[in-house]
């Protein structure tokens, strides 16, 4: 399966990735994009099948970019890992059509656990 | 996200939680018994609410600042004593170390008080201390001196410096 990271720090992707390998998903490609626009982009030039983006990024946020996503009817597997994650985000995920938020800091049974199912 | 109305400030036990997991590495705090010497502080974290007020101040030595950056990014351990020994972090270290000062927002909105508090502004050496943050320093409501060891890397010293809630 096409992992993509959505970040805008290069140490978060880094984390992300290795929490992936952690929880024992280290069989799948994993690639990388510093905010929504650039992620926009590369979902439209290769199949992807699971978003992990953070919420907040210059050019596009996630919430942004999972919006455009659904608005053009990608249903792509979409899933937050951001900084904070207050009820009202949480609420907004979910309607965008996220499939879970994931406060940082999250260790890799946390990660295990939500993606149980979608990997 | 449970609020802890019996405390001014996140536990020890809490920020090591938090580091280690963000980390990826075993972390340890312990309180200082004596608070940290303003002059020993190099980077400040600033917090603020929603209307943008200020709500807490991290103090870091550059040892924390450089062995958290380092972690995150499993940077080896010669980068930091260099860094130590030169008094001056990597630009690396310190958009690494900002990240965990971002994640550290999450200990304070455990605690009542202030609401939502976000960070506002990571700022390395910066001279003058801004007379934004220094009253705080100088009069917080509440602070806690700690010792944080990474494991692997030379510990560092943080102090948490807590305003009043506005309007209290």
């Amino acid at each position: 399966m096409n992992i993509l990271i959505v970040d805008d720090s290069k140490a978060m992707r880094l984390i992300v990735r290795r929490t992936l390998r952690q929880a024992g998903y280290d069989g799948h490609e994993v690639e990388e994009a510093c905010n929504g626009k650039d992620a926009m982009k590369m979902i439209h030039a290769k199949t992807y099948h699971l978003v992990l983006s953070d919420w907040n990024m210059p050019e596009m946020s996630g919430i942004e970019l999972l919006t455009a996503l659904r608005k053009e009817g990608n249903k792509i597997t979409f899933g937050f890992v951001t900084s904070e994650g207050t009820p009202d985000m949480r609420a907004r995920a979910n309607e965008a059509g996220a499939k879970f938020l994931l406060a940082k800091p999250f260790s890799a049974d946390t990660l295990s656990e939500v993606l149980r199912g979608i990997l | 996200m449970s609020i802890d109305t019996s405390r001014k400030a996140p536990t020890v036990e809490s920020i090591a939680k938090m580091l280690t997991e963000l980390l990826g590495v075993p972390t340890t705090t312990k309180i200082l018994s004596a608070p940290i010497p303003t002059a020993t502080f190099r980077i400040f974290s600033t917090y603020v609410d929603d209307s943008n007020k200020l709500t807490w101040v991290g103090g870091m030595d550059i040892a924390f600042g450089a062995s958290t950056g380092a972690a995150l990014a499993m940077l080896p351990i010669g980068a930091v004593t260099e860094a130590i020994k030169s008094g001056a972090i990597t630009a690396a270290m310190v958009e690494n170390s900002r990240e965990v000062a971002n994640v550290a927002a999450n200990l304070f909105n455990t605690l009542s008080g202030h609401g939502h508090v976000r960070l506002q502004d990571y700022l390395v050496a910066p001279k003058p201390i801004p007379p934004t943050i220094a009253p705080l320093l100088a009069k917080p409501v509440h602070r806690v001196d700690l010792e944080v060891l990474v494991r692997g890397y030379p510990a560092g010293k943080i102090a948490l410096f807590r305003a009043a809630p506005y309007g209290a």
